[in-house]
């Protein structure tokens, strides 16, 4: 939504569509059709839902929901009437005029009708809990009723980001919580982050102790950490017990009234309440965008004349959430960060005597911004002219030029970590990059578009947001929202997306971390939102094992295999035997305990993104062997042995790193003497987008298996969670089934060998 | 024409030769088949130390190594600590191709610095410079040079191998003013010493060459060769390594007056004891009653990372560090006129220090309480060890008690396998979906009661109930649960009744469960960390002894279980027998393990006969005729 008032001369609000922002259910466009205002998105967890689990709440929000305070009211209405009567008869008799006892009912009831303002609770106020002093809810509290294992809660956290007066802004907090056990005691140390251009005054904190004592935090212990351009001050709280609260406040102030700070209100522990208001005086303007609105209410909008913006009139937006669960991750996540709810804020304009500036509220104006920063880094500079003439000189075509381009950026340019950021203020030259012969993954990426460009290609950058980031809502028009650059290389009839910052890529797919749906291409004269099309490579893995077992239980052999994709992707770079193994045992091999490598030939990477390898194996201990028999699974090592989807129920969507299809064939040859007693008999589970089978058949010594897995896309949304469940737990069951051997020649015996 | 003929095959066959020695490379990519070669190797690895008498410590470290394969990457990984003490003066990295060619080039300026601060070590003025030189294509070269001051000879480095990657060439050089004294001790054999003597300064450089480091379990770094200043001068107090007397003596003086604490504190601490007149009651209570109250925070400005904070202060933010904690409770005792001293420990490293070798090895500090003929240790960060235990990690360890005489230098007490026990009495019945309903008692001692935790954190039975198995908690369900430490305060007995699911699988014509829980084969919280896994290595002595009684479903027979066995084999002593009748199982085992920590030779037997047994399964056939489709196909 817009805060504010607009620059059109009108001060009036505006309020665009609630731009509104859940987690993933399905892909990320489904995600946009489903969030319409008003509609509950199916994937985030219903405020119902949590309300409806008995969480221990705080006061009522609303006093027009307790009805006793109407019921008083009323009673001391009538009391006073009576009084009245009474009273008056008493002290100056009957009345003499009616008109006297008019003036005295009406007197008593206004007093009446004042004291009853001076109830602690009023309309339009959320009831706080006092500072320093522990309420009667929090007394004896040791640990929340539908979240047990919680080591810690946040019980009240508010905040107000006033702007203004001038260009400025306050963000004053108090935040509150309440510790159960020792494992909570790491909420009890406080970072408070700030820009070196800042100031944090009036800042307080104290710990009340479970018998209601306040134990301040002294201000020789508040330590400031200085690390630059940020800067942070860092506390303990004193006594901290379980079942004590700790509580702090400061104002943050400001100059840069263009970054309101982003409001989290959910943690990594439950959230009792959380609040923020946003006070803004006329002539300023920004966006509000809600991830999770499902949790938080619509803006509650009001205005007062405030002294401290010059008798000015402020209007006042304030978002309430409650009884939000902790966030933590769960196995098969894109990015927890799509699912917090948060609120974040970007300036749209503002309007004062002295100046009159519009920024960003569309994509073309953020992309003609963009332009111009990035023009300046990709300026071609004699170096790179040179360079880049050298590199042609070495192709032919524009093709391979562009293949060299790309290779030379992905393995030539060292790659310095850092935060990911796409403002050109963080950026270096590309002159720069080529001398020094380093970058981050935006500037490696903005050089391969220099040298595109060069050569006369259509190539420009594409501002995305990465999977573990934000998810791009193309509603919100907020920068902060990408952190990542690719390159587009338009052609007549094809578009190739290039990404040179991972070393493992190769030319024309994207890493599993950028594909994604949208960007926001910046052409050298147009621009805006363009989908990111999916790849067409197929991810697989073909592998083709055969093992020989020995009596022993231990077993040697041979893995042959054709990686494509991201399969193949996985695989780069590994070149040693301890590489091997612990790339296969973390991909295809997840039950291969004892596994080694004994040999491998050399991988052939091929820039049409295949490997294909060759390894001579040994697997100790892969089947059990006693008493004249050997017991092993069939899939072996390839095994899955385990649910990932164990939880009985999921609050987030399923999303996988990519689709695959794997197909595995095994061959199990027994050893002399040995013959097959029970084989399982295989099977398959099938369902939308998911497909398993299993073939099993013997031969004499031999035990021959066929194995499939299609995981046919990404990303599943929260309902499909239990077909996955039961997917997974069907492919467990045949997985771990037992093939058996058994001796057939020499007596068997009862000891036990290995 | 002849000759022609002959420079054509001279020609083809250099040709041939080249395509086999080259590497090879397909679209450009440089081949990677490097399994013949290390994951790393180091061409060099330089230590050069210059002592000034003004400026302190000039440290300089030149490096340089291959790096073959994906694993090798983590020698381009740099830490670098700027303390109160030390700071970063120099730093240059450079990585190159096999061809000379140069990849990428860092500098000082680049390197990004941040404050290491966790929840614990909430605030210090250390800064660590991290630097990752990788380069994407194997294989390539990583060199760099660094250069730190440190100010106080008493923080003199250690020479230390980070990684077991072979190193061609190493060498450790001292320069020092004449006269300036210093001791040596070589811990790697066959170091060679060469000395010089120069106008100003004596240089010894000891060096090696073709090195190869052995992997010492565990992740420490592999020691070289022990250095130590005679003498030093440290927050303005005077300390000399000639004797643990000595090095006492200044520690002492360091923190002297940091015991006080006010009359109101002092007045509090008197009414805590139950018993005040009873020393040993004091002794256990009060360290109870700083434990369990008191919490680890680590704030250490300039000396702070050696000097505790006053006790007074100490007791009113109920938080502070090992050497807070401890200086608190050793002024609570003074109240009651016990006699008790600090102790320095070193407890994160696997190698124990040298006894003849006094210098700076510490890096914890516990209590220890002196009555009469007795002494009793204390950690006070540890709220699951009463006084007179001690976590494992400081059992049987040199430690350095300081008195006002000086540091006497003794050892903790180790513990013994009887001394941290599990007895386990398990029975069950196996439903026919696999669960297994159990019941369950157990006592445990000693460390094994750490490990199960006092109860307190976590009110959630399943979890507890978990732990005391050593089964996933997502897989048991607790039906009732009992958790009684005993009045020893060492021991503690569980009642469990409960449900594992998916215990054992009906698979075909068989079931087959595991003979141990995981728990049992290798409880999680037993192992050191970098120790890895192992099937039966401990970091400290210990007993199990576990007896099952399993009632199978009704139509089964044994077709596989291990035999009858007993072991004993150096600190091992393993039985295990086993019996089914009808449809009842019983079967036990017990394990003794009686090294130590400190152990040198700490038997490695993930690959023995115990191991096997320790993971194996059982293994039941369906005998009776089968009620219905059948799963498998037998032959």
């Amino acid at each position: 939504m817009y805060l504010g008032e607009t620059t059109g001369g009108v001060p009036e609000q505006r309020i665009a569509a609630v731009h509104c922002q859940c987690g993933g259910a399905g892909s990320r466009s489904e995600v946009e059709k489903l969030h319409k205002c008003g509609q509950n998105a199916v994937d985030n967890i219903g405020r119902s839902d949590i309300l409806n689990k008995g969480w221990k709440p705080l006061p009522p929000a609303s006093p027009s929901t307790v009805p006793g305070v109407h019921l008083l009211w009323g009673w001391l209405v009538v009391c006073d009437i009576i009084k009245i009567r009474l009273v008056y008869r008493r002290i100056v008799g009957y009345p003499s005029s009616l008109s006297r006892q008019l003036l005295a009912t009406f007197l008593y009831i206004s007093s009446s009708v004042c004291l009853s303002y001076a109830l602690p609770v009023s309309a339009g106020e959320i009831p706080t809990p006092t500072w320093g002093v522990m309420d009667r809810l929090e007394m004896g509290r040791d640990y929340l009723v539908d979240d047990p294992a919680a080591a810690a809660s946040v019980v009240f956290d508010k905040g107000d980001i006033v702007v203004g007066p001038g260009y400025t802004f306050a963000f004053r907090r108090r935040c509150r919580m309440q510790i159960f056990s020792p494992a909570g005691y790491r909420y009890a140390t406080t970072k408070i982050p700030y820009h070196r251009g800042e100031k944090i005054i009036g800042l307080e904190a104290h710990t009340i102790t479970p018998d209601g004592r306040r134990v301040k935090v002294p201000k020789n212990r508040i330590y400031n950490i200085d690390n630059g351009r940020w800067r942070a001050l860092v506390f303990a709280f004193p006594e901290v017990t379980p079942g004590c609260i700790v509580e702090y406040r400061y104002e943050l102030q400001s100059r840069d009234f263009y970054y309101l700070r982003p409001w989290v209100f959910q943690t990594d522990i439950p959230t009792e309440h959380s609040q923020l208001v946003v006070h803004l005086p006329p002539g300023f303007e920004y966006a509000a965008v809600i991830n999770g609105y499902n949790s938080v209410n619509s803006p509650i909008i009001d205005s007062y004349y405030s002294a401290e913006h010059h008798n000015a009139r402020v209007k006042t937006f304030g978002w309430v959430a409650e009884h939000l669960p902790a966030l933590r991750p769960l196995p098969y996540m894109a990015s927890l960060e799509d699912h917090r709810t948060r609120l974040d804020f970007q300036i749209v304009s503002y309007r004062t005597k002295e100046a009159d500036r519009r920024f960003i509220d569309s994509w073309p104006d953020l992309v003609d911004r963009v332009r111009s920063w990035y023009e300046e880094l990709l300026d071609l500079s004699p170096e790179v002219e040179q360079f880049a003439e050298n590199l042609a000189s070495e192709t032919t075509g524009r093709r391979k030029f562009a293949e060299s381009a790309y290779r030379f950026c992905r393995d030539s340019i060292g790659f310095v970590a850092g935060s990911r950021t796409v403002s050109a203020e963080d950026l270096q030259p590309i002159c720069r990059v080529l001398r020094e012969r380093r970058g981050s993954a935006v500037e490696k990426n903005l050089l391969l578009v220099a040298l595109l460009r060069w050569a006369g290609l259509n190539a420009d950058p594409v501002l995305i947001s990465t999977l573990d980031h934000l998810y791009f809502d193309v509603r919100d028009h907020r920068l902060d929202q990408l952190n990542h650059v690719i390159v587009r290389w338009a052609m007549p009839d094809d578009m190739v997306f290039l990404d040179a910052s991972d070393p493992a890529g190769w030319f024309g797919l994207l890493p599993p971390s950028a594909i994604v749906d949208q960007g926001i291409w910046i052409g050298r004269d147009d621009g805006g939102i363009i989908d990111i099309p999916a790849d067409d490579f197929e991810h697989s893995a073909q592998l083709q094992a055969e093992f020989n077992l020995t009596p022993d239980g231990n077993a040697t052999g041979r893995l042959t295999g054709r990686l494509t994709g991201f399969r193949a992707w996985e695989w780069a770079g590994r070149a040693a035997p301890g590489d091997i193994e612990s790339y296969l045992r973390s991909t295809l091999m997840p039950a291969a305990t004892g596994l080694r490598v004994l040999e491998l030939r050399a991988p052939s990477r091929v820039e049409d993104g295949a490997v294909e390898f060759a390894l001579e194996i040994a697997l100790q201990g892969a089947a059990m062997a006693g008493a004249g028999g050997l017991y092993f699974r069939s899939t072996g090592p390839f095994a899955h042995m385990d649910n990932p989807f164990v939880d009985p129920q999921r609050p987030f969507p399923v999303a996988f790193d990519f689709p695959y299809s794997d197909l595995v064939r095994i061959t199990w040859r027994l050893p002399e003497g040995y013959t097959v007693a029970e084989i399982p008999r295989g099977g398959g589970k099938h369902t939308n987008d998911l497909d398993y089978t299993c073939g099993i058949v013997a031969d004499g010594r031999t035990i021959t298996v066929e194995r499939r897995l299609n995981v046919g896309r990404r990303h599943f949304p929260r309902s499909a969670y239990g077909e996955l469940q039961d997917f997974f737990g069907g492919i467990v069951d045949i997985d771990r089934s037992l093939a058996v051997g058994i001796k057939t020649a020499g007596q068997t015996t009862a000891a036990y060998s290995r | 024409m002849a000759s022609d003929s002959r420079f054509f095959r001279f020609v083809l066959h250099i040709t041939l030769v080249l395509n086999f020695v080259l590497p090879r490379s397909v679209s450009g990519q440089p081949a990677a088949f490097v399994a013949d070669r290390p994951a790393a190797e180091w061409l060099y690895d330089y230590w050069k130390i210059e002592v000034s008498p003004t400026r302190g410590i000039i440290l300089d470290i030149d490096r340089k190594a291959r790096v073959n394969a994906l694993q090798g990457r983590a020698v381009g990984r740099l830490k670098i600590w700027e303390t109160f003490y030390q700071s970063l003066q120099k730093f240059s990295g450079t990585l190159s191709d096999t061809l000379g060619g140069i990849l990428f080039q860092i500098e000082k300026a680049d390197l990004k610095s941040g404050f290491p601060f966790s929840d614990y070590r909430l605030y210090s003025e250390d800064r660590l410079y991290e630097v990752d030189l990788a380069a994407p294509s194997f294989p390539y070269f990583v060199e760099y040079h660094y250069q730190v001051l440190i100010d106080n000879t008493f923080f003199w480095p250690d020479w230390v191998f980070l990684d077991e990657y072979p190193r061609d060439s190493v060498s450790y050089t001292v320069a020092v003013p004449h006269r300036f004294a210093y001791r040596t001790r070589e811990v790697w054999p066959g170091l060679r010493v060469d000395t010089d003597r120069s106008l100003k300064r004596d240089i010894t450089v000891w060096s090696a060459v073709d090195v190869l480091p052995e992997t010492v379990a565990g992740s420490a770094p592999l020691p070289v060769m022990y250095i130590a200043p005679e003498n030093f001068v440290v927050a303005r107090q005077r300390g000399s390594t000639e004797s643990w007397a000595s090095l006492g003596s200044w520690y002492d003086k360091l923190t002297e007056g940091r015991r006080k604490i006010t009359k109101q504190q002092a007045r509090e601490i008197k009414a805590l004891p139950t018993n005040p007149a009873d020393p040993y009651t004091v002794v256990l209570e009060l360290k109870d009653f700083v434990s369990h109250n008191w919490r680890y925070v680590a704030i250490e400005v300039g000396i702070g990372g050696w000097r505790p904070h006053e006790a007074a202060s100490v007791f009113d933010s109920k938080y502070g560090d090992c050497k807070d904690l401890t200086y608190l409770w050793l002024a609570m005792l003074d109240q009651f006129g016990i006699e008790a001293h600090p102790a320095l420990l070193r407890t994160r490293l696997r190698q124990p220090i040298m006894a003849d070798f006094p210098k700076d090895w510490f890096d914890h500090v516990v209590g220890c309480a002196v009555i009469g003929a007795d002494t009793i240790w204390a950690d006070l960060t540890a709220p699951g060890y009463r006084a007179g235990t001690l976590p494992y990690q400081a059992e049987g360890r040199h430690a350095l008690v300081i008195t006002k005489n000086g540091g006497v230098l003794c050892r903790t007490p180790g513990s013994r396998p009887a001394d941290n026990v599990v007895i386990r009495s398990l029975t069950g019945n196996l439903q026919r979906n696999g669960d297994l309903a159990f019941s369950l008692r157990a006592e445990v001692t000693g460390h094994k009661l750490r490990v199960l935790g006092t109860g307190t954190s976590t009110n959630n039975d399943d979890r507890r109930a978990a732990e005391v198995l050593g089964v996933l908690p997502g897989r048991l369900t607790a039906e009732a649960m009992s958790f009684a430490a005993n009045p020893d305060g060492i021991s503690a007995g569980v009642q469990v009744t409960g449900i594992i699911a998916e215990w054992a699988e009906f698979t075909g014509q068989r079931i087959v469960f595991p003979l141990t829980f995981a728990g049992w084969a290798a409880p999680q919280p037993m192992v050191e960390p970098g120790d890895g896994y192992s099937a039966t290595r401990r970091p400290y002595p210990c007993r199990e002894i576990d007896s099952l009684l399993i009632i199978l479903p009704s139509g089964y027979a044994c077709e596989f279980m291990p035999a009858d066995v007993v072991v004993d084999e150096g600190p091992v002593h393993f039985a295990f027998s086993s019996r089914f009748a009808g449809d009842t199982l019983i079967y036990c085992r017990d394990f003794q393990y009686a090294a130590g920590r400190d152990q040198a030779e700490t038997p490695d037997l993930d690959g023995h006969s115990i191991a096997a047994i320790q993971n194996a399964d059982a293994v039941f056939v369906r005998v009776a005729e089968p009620a219905g489709d059948s799963a498998t196909s037998t032959f």
